[in-house]
Formats: C-alpha cells, structure tokens, sequence
C-alpha cells in the first residue's frame, strides 16, 4: 500500500496532492460517489437539522407517538415521524449522529495517539520495550473488542467521556503495529543514521524523521477505524451499555425500534440507515486515500 | 508437528494467564471489590467473609495468588442475583454459544469459499462486481442492525422464520447467517486476491506448460494454497466472530454466554459478568488454537518447520 | 549434421506485444529461427533481449498484459499460431516441455512432488492406471538422480535441495518424451557446485530421449560447451545466429563480436576488461533502424545503420550444409576488427 502521500522525502504541500488525489478519484468511479454522496448527506443532516428551528429531541408528546414519516398531524410534519413517547425521530437521529461522531473522532485521535506513540518507540527502542508493547498488543488482542468493551464499561460506568477514553484505549493497536513496522525499517536508513551519528537523541529522531512518514498512512488507517469505532459504539448502546438517556443514540434508538417492528419499523430503521450511511461514507473515502479504490478482480493468464 | 503443537499449546496457556492477569486487575479497578462481588444488601459478616477468601486484607501478590487458585478450582464467586455459582451459570450457556459460533463460523468459510468458486470461475465481470458490492455494503452494516433487518424480512414481512430464542434448527438460521454474512466482504476480497497471487506465481505457470487444464489448475493448485492466508484471516476474525455474537444473541434472544453477560451487566451481576467474559476468552483462545492446527494440516511447510 | 531435414520448430516474425498505459510496447520485435530435431539450440542475450519471452510465446504461456502480436510458429509444419486453446494446450507437456528458472517457486509447495510428477503423465497419458503412473514417476526419478525414489516420491518441495529439485522438474519434462524441451536459465539459481551436474543430466536425458533441446541463457561459457546452434539476442531482435564454432571464432555481428571481447580472460589482467559502452535500449524507444547502433563501434556515423532496420541475411557461405544468419549492413567488415581486437588483447598482455 503505498501512494504519493507515503513519499518520505515529500514536502508538506503533497498534503494537499494527497487530498487532490483523493477527489480526483472519487470523482472517477461510482461507487466512490455513491460513497461521497452518502457521506455529505448523513453530515449535511448531523450538522444542518439542530439549527434549524422545529429541533426538539427531548419533549414528549404521547398523543403524537408512533407517527410515520412524513405523517402531518395537528399541522405538523414529522418528516422522521415519532418514536413510542412522540419525540421528533429527525431530531433524535441528528442530535445521536452528533455525538457518535465526536466521541468516533475524539477516540480515534486518541488511539491513534496512542497507538503511534507505542509503535514508533517499540520500533525504535526494540528490545525489552518492544516486548512489552507488543505484550500488550498480544494481551488485547486475545480478547474480543466487544467483549473487552462490556466489561470495562460496566465497571467504570458508562458515561460519555468514560466511552471515549475506552474506545481510544481499545483501538491503539492497529496503529501501532503499523508504525512499529514504519519504525523498525526507517530507523536503518541512512538519514536516521546520520542523525543518531550526530548525536541527536532519541525523542528529535522519533520527532523528526519517524513521524511525518508514519503520518499519511495512519490517516488513512485512523478514517477506516472511525467507522469501525462508529460501529461498536452503536453496538455497545444498542446493549444497553452506551451512551445513557436522555442522550439519543442510534443503537438505543433501534433497540427501543426493535419492540416495535411490527407497528412501526421506522423507529428501528431510520438509525440504522444513518450508520449505515455514515460509516460506508467514511470506510469507502479511506479506500479514496490509498492508491488502490477499486476491487481487484484478476483475470487469468491469455492464451492459455 | 509435535514441537509445533508443543509451542502453541504453550502459548496459549500463556494468553490464558495473561487474560486472568488483566481481569483481576480489572476488578481492582473500581476500588474494592466487595464493592462489585457482593449484592447492595451484603451484612458485615458477608463483607468480611469474602475479604478473607480473596485475600483482601493481604499484599496483592496473595491476592493475585488466591484468585488464580480459585479460579482454577472453577470458583468464580456467586451471582449476586441467583445466589449460585457464576461459572455454573456460564457453563449452563456455553453450548449454546458453541452453536451459534461455530455453525456461523464453518457457514462463512463454506459461502466464501462457495462464493469465491462463483466468482472466479464465472465470465462476467458485472456478477462479480455486483456480489463483490453485496459484500462491502453487508460489511458496513453493523451486525446488530442487519441482524434486525433479516428479522424484519424474514420474521414480521415474511413469516417464515421464528425471530426470538433457541428451539428448532429453523431458529438457528438467522443468527447464523446473520453473523456468518459478516466477514463475507473480507474473506470475498481476501480469497479473491489470494486467488490473484495465485495466478502470477511461477508453479502455476509450470502447470500451464504441464498442459494442464484451467479448471483443475484452479481446483489443484491454486485453491489449495489460497486457502492458507484465508484460515488465518478466519482465525484472526474469529475475534470478531465472537464478539459480535455477544450482541447477535441480544438482537434474536439467544439463550448463550453474551447474552448472559449483558443482561447480568445491566442487573450489576458482577461475578457472571466476569466469569462470562473469562469464559469466552478462553474459548477465543482454544478456538485460536484449532485454527492454528488446521493451518499446519493445510501446509506442510509448517508442520515440518 | 546437415539440414536437409525440415525443421521441428519453425519460428517466422514473431512478436510480442506489451499492452501498457500507453501505446502497446513491442517485447519481440520479428525474430525468426529454425530448430531442427535432436539439435541443442541455444537462445543467448543480456536481460531484457526478450529470450524468455519468445519460448513463452512460442509455448502460448504469456500471461497478464503481454500478447501474441504476430508472427507464426510451426511445430513439425503445424501452426501453434493458428491453434486453438485446446489443441495447444493439448501439445505443451506431450510434444514440447519447458523447464524454468527456479524449481523452488516453480513446484507447488503444497503438493507431494510424486503427484506433481504424476500429474503430467495423468494429463497426456489418461489410460495409464495409477500403479502404472507411480511406477513411472519413480522410474524417472532414479533416471534423474534422485536417490531412493520411493521415499522421495511423497515429498514436498521444500524437503529437497535446489538441485534435486531442478532434477525433478526435468523428470516432469520428459515423463511424456516431448520432441523438445526447453530450459529456461536451467542452472542459473542453482549453486554453482551443482551447476555443471545439473546440466549435465540435462544433456544426458535429452540425448537418450533424441530430443531437440532450446537452451535460454546468458551464459557463454555455458552456450560454448553444449549447442550446437546458437542464435543472439539484443533488443527483443535476433543478431545473428549460426553453429556455434563459428559464432564464437568468427562472429558475423559487432554485437557477438563485443559479447565475446566481453568474456574474461584467465590469462588477462582484470583491468583490461572489455564491456560493450552504453545500455540496453529501452523497449518502448527503441533506436531506429537497427537497434544495436547507438552502441556500434562499426556504425562510424553511417545512416544506413540508423535509417534502416538490417534483415537477417547470409553471413557466409553454407559450413557443412549449416547457415549463419546474421542482421548488419555492414558485416563483412568484422573480420578486420577481430583482428584488431585480438591483436589489441595480445598486446595488452604483453604490457602487463
């Protein structure tokens, strides 16, 4: 996997080439559009409806529960309809995408702190620090994320911040394992070399050199994984093991949908779309940064 | 194959220790762990009890050492709401579990395998693309959502399938696609690009000028050695596989260890919590180790190393 | 040996195409031999001369992007050309086997080597029972070399050393008694200790099955000790080619004529070595007209040379029946500069 952006001797301005790069093949296939289309859409209705005036999550309004979309009652369109305690459904989605997109970015950022900072040192130190870490990868590793994710929760107690520390804490290895590789073949070369030979310590060296090369693909890694954290976030409300009322989430949202399939499926339904819209938007653009983006389905041999 | 089985073998117990390690740690973490093992109404006498069998009023390296010692005795303490031993309500589970993963495990090697036959040896490009999309845009569903979806489908829309609980083979089937459908998108790509690889290496070239037929160069050579980086990509989604059971059971109700685990959470039955989840990391761990001895029958590179 | 006979393998304008981003890139551009029966044959160029790559088209193993561009192969006066899929398919292994470079990746790791073996006789000899192939297998096993066969035969690739393994592949060539087989740097990964063995059984089994042997290599020393016809190859074109006596003592090409200046001398200090100025040319610009001109020490700024590409024509008259073929305007005049060259040498050894 490599592309322009993976150019070590690049100057900062390929940044830039990189995010051109990226539009320019979005643009050239469908389903990189489709993808685009879906990503702007499930932003456009996070950011744009809690400003727009109607936006009510929270009042309750039994005499209008369970309304399909787009039903008017009393005058009123609920585009979204209403949930089982007539709550606006368009503004409970909006308001859920809001915060599973911050704590999705913040524990990215997080892991991928962390995740950068333990692979480049165990790459670079080796030795007993590199056991250590990837000790610690092994042990992570050995139990599965959800699983992992449950029990820590339910004892620290699930609060938002809480979820976001323990999503960034449980998603560093990916990152790491990726940097660590990064770190153990540049440390050789000769420009991390002459560096050490000029007695440069260690922390300048990781600084300076290790880092802005491990950087490109970290994003590409860290816009993947924010679909994945998008995802177990969900997962974990959808349990019951969340995010708490009366904040709204999407996987508390079809939980609650999930009683009443029968009567109104919208309830269970239209979160669910919104996850789906959202992380397929991120995973697919992740692929826009990489030089690959399409599926590659190799043909045999001519003549034979 | 003996020291090969030897090292793994050891490996694993290793992890085994590892895990517990981290849990009792994590116990710790609250504080006191009276506070977590005993319910709200626990007398003084309870309290101090429990105290001395963990050793609580001692150094944390006897600390450390009672619990492995009553963990390897299968005491895991007491569920706070059904005053029996926490283990016994895991075991109780467990088949049930075993059958949903693994029965959704074999199911997604056999569709991707299936599958994968399909689309390598079908000539249009356009079917090929068009389950390779199927693939990525099942992946972005998140299991519990598709989950509901095939109950809306196949339950409430069509009747045809029971969408709660364990029963007949009919209530298994859900579940299992559900969860086997999971990492269909991976395994398509993976297959597809071993199958790739395949296609430029030098010994299937030497096939060709065998005078070797397409198909069987397929079935022979390729499969076979594309098979190898799809059991380890299997063993290291198994992971995966079984997390996302411990939410498959919530969505249809499936009377297994992950459902116990979350109902006990939200019920604050800290000791099932517990021994659910050691228990399904050791499963993890055992399940890891057989994917392991699949590999080294598969290649005979290994078993000989 | 003369060569009233017709020839077994008939090569005519044979190209190979590259199918690129850009305009298709010509691997092979026209080059045109004969092999005749039980003659070994030898293909010689630096890398990148497109030797492999014409066995492989004659073969119809080209893959990915490269493709039969034009040109015709006859194969006892057969069109492989004009062949079906099948048809070939049904002639490589039986009529013409190839033996590649390296028989570490060129033997399926994951298959017992007796299977391998087998699976080439199962091919093209279906009625034979499996008692029958297995015995064959293990025949051809000690026909190789490989001691104790029976044991060998449920092996794995990995378990045999690079040489046994090469032994293999040359098992699985000539279990059907092909006409031809062709080697492809038969020895070139091999350890050099077990080069010349190898080779040796090479040309051991081929003489006992009376095929004719395509021997791909860049390695004159090699080409020297056992063709008897070589052919040159620079630039995806054929130089020249003729016995091989005469192409090493009387080279008709100022290619040759350098490959041969090129060639260390025991006797001579290390740093007189010659080595021919310049680089290969590159495929997709090839130089125009002939292709060696940019680095021709005879080309003194005549446009011919740059102009027109030089066919392959007669460099001298028939030796014992056997053409020698050579593509230069200006042949005649290499004569003179072997006398130089030699004369040169001479007097550099004299110096040092």
């Amino acid at each position: 996997m490599s592309s322009a952006t993976a150019d070590k001797t690049a100057p900062a301005s390929h940044r830039f080439a990189g995010i051109r790069n990226a539009l320019h093949i979005i643009t050239q296939s469908y389903s990189m559009m489709f993808a685009a289309a879906l990503l702007v859409t499930v932003l456009l209705l996070i950011i744009l409806v809690p400003l727009l005036p109607g936006y009510d999550p929270y009042t309750q309004n039994l005499a209008v529960s369970l309304a399909a979309p787009f039903e008017n009652i009393d005058g009123r369109t609920y585009i979204f309809g209403t949930d089982t305690l007539g709550r606006d459904l368009l503004s409970r989605v909006a308001l859920a995408g809001r915060v599973s997109l911050l704590i999705g970015l913040c524990a990215v950022v997080i892991s991928l702190a962390l995740g950068v900072f333990l692979g480049l040192v165990a790459g670079f130190f080796r030795g007993v620090v590199e056991s250590i870490v990837m000790g610690l990868a092994d042990l992570q590793l050995s139990i599965p994320r959800v699983l992992l994710l449950i029990a820590v929760a339910a004892i620290v107690g699930p609060s938002v911040v809480n979820l976001t520390v323990l999503l960034g804490l449980t998603s560093w290895v990916v990152y790491g394992r990726v940097a660590r590789a990064m770190a153990l073949s540049l440390r050789e070369r000769e420009f991390v070399l002459s560096a050490v030979t000029q007695g440069a310590s260690a922390a300048w060296n990781i600084r300076k050199h290790l880092l802005p090369n491990v950087l490109p693909q970290m994003l590409i890694v860290g816009s993947f994984e924010l679909g994945q954290i998008i995802v177990f976030e969900a997962s974990l409300s959808y349990l019951g093991l969340g995010i708490q009322p009366p904040l709204p989430s999407w996987g508390m949202m079809i939980s609650e949908g999930q009683q009443y399939l029968e009567i109104d499926p919208w309830i269970a339904l239209l979160p669910g779309i919104a996850i789906f819209m959202l992380v397929t938007g991120v995973q697919f653009l992740s692929q826009a940064f990489t030089s690959e983006g399409q599926f590659d389905l190799a043909s045999p041999p001519k003549g034979t | 194959m003996l020291r090969f089985l030897a090292r793994r073998l050891t490996q694993s117990v290793l992890t085994v220790f590892g895990v517990l390690t981290a849990a009792f740690f994590l116990v710790r973490l609250a504080g006191d762990p009276s506070v977590l093992l005993l319910p709200v109404e626990a007398t003084d006498k309870d309290i101090a009890l429990l105290r001395s069998e963990l050793g609580l009023d001692q150094s944390l390296p006897i600390q450390y050492a009672k619990f492995l010692v009553n963990v390897l005795q299968g005491d895991l303490g007491l569920s706070l709401r059904q005053r029996v031993p926490a283990l016994d309500l895991v075991l109780e589970r467990l088949p049930a579990t075993l059958e949903l993963a693994l029965t959704a495990f074999v199911l997604g090697l056999v569709l991707a395998f299936a599958v994968g036959l399909v689309m390598r040896l079908t000539p249009s490009p356009r079917l090929r693309a068009a389950i390779m999309w199927l693939a990525f845009i099942r992946q972005a569903i998140p299991v519990f959502f598709f989950g509901l979806l095939m109950i809306l489908l196949f339950s409430v829309t069509l009747g045809w399938l029971p969408s709660l609980g364990r029963g007949t083979i009919y209530h298994l089937i859900l579940p299992a696609l559900t969860l086997a459908t999971y990492e269909l998108a991976l395994y398509l790509r993976l297959f597809n690009s071993a199958l790739g690889e395949q296609q430029g290496q030098d010994y299937v070239r030497t096939a060709y000028a065998k005078g070797q037929t397409r198909t069987k160069i397929i079935l022979r050579h390729m499969l076979p050695n594309a098979l190898l980086p799809l059991v380890t990509i299997a063993g290291i989604n198994l992971g995966m596989l079984l997390g996302s059971a411990v939410v498959t059971e919530t969505v249809f109700s499936w009377p297994g260890v992950g459902r116990l685990i979350v109902q006990s959470v939200s019920q604050r039955d800290y000791p099932v919590v517990i021994a659910g989840v050691l228990m399904m990391s050791l499963v993890f761990v055992l399940i890891n180790l057989a994917v392991d001895l699949l590999y080294a029958v598969l290649d005979p590179r290994v078993r000989l190393s | 040996m003369t060569e009233t006979a017709a020839p077994i393998l008939s090569v005519r304008n044979l190209v190979v195409e590259a199918v690129g981003a850009s305009a298709p890139v010509r691997i092979v551009d026209g080059v045109s031999f004969d092999v005749h029966a039980g003659e070994v044959f030898g293909i010689v160029g630096e890398s990148g001369s497109g030797k492999s790559i014409t066995m492989l088209a004659v073969m119809g193993l080209l893959s990915g992007r490269t493709r039969l561009a034009g040109g015709e192969v006859k194969l006892r006066g057969r069109s492989l050309t004009d062949m079906s899929r099948e048809e070939l398919r049904r002639i490589r292994g039986r009529h013409v086997s190839m033996i590649f470079q390296d028989p570490m990746t060129s033997l399926n790791p994951v298959l017992r080597i007796g299977n391998q073996i087998a699976e080439i006789l199962e091919i093209h000899q279906p009625g034979l029972t499996r008692a029958a192939v297995r015995d064959r297998v293990i025949e051809l096993l000690s026909l190789v070399g490989v001691p104790s066969p029976e044991r060998r035969y449920r092996q794995y690739p990995h378990e045999f050393s690079g040489g046994m393994r090469q032994r293999a592949m040359i098992a699985m060539a000539i279990a059907n008694n092909p006409d031809i087989l062709i080697a492809d740097e038969p020895t070139t990964a091999l350890d050099v200790t077990i080069q010349a063995q190898v080779m040796e059984l090479l040309l051991a089994v081929r003489t006992r099955n009376q095929a004719a042997m395509i021997l791909i290599t860049h390695d004159l020393g090699l080409v020297a000790e056992t063709v008897d016809r070589v052919a040159v190859m620079y630039g995806g074109r054929l130089m020249e080619e003729g016995p091989v006596d005469e192409i090493f003592s009387r080279p008709a090409h100022p290619y040759t004529l350098g490959l041969m200046a090129s060639r260390p001398r025991l006797d001579a200090a290390p740093e007189f070595l010659y080595s021919i100025p310049g680089q290969p040319p590159s495929l997709s610009n090839r130089p125009s007209g002939c292709v060696f001109n940019p680095r021709c020490a005879m080309q003194n700024g005549r446009e011919i040379c740059v102009t027109t590409v030089p066919s392959l024509g007669r460099a001298s008259p028939n030796l014992q029946g056997m053409t020698h073929n050579t593509a230069c305007h200006f042949s005649g005049e290499i004569e003179g500069w072997i006398g130089a060259i030699a004369g040169g040498r001479d007097a550099m050894r004299e110096t040092s």
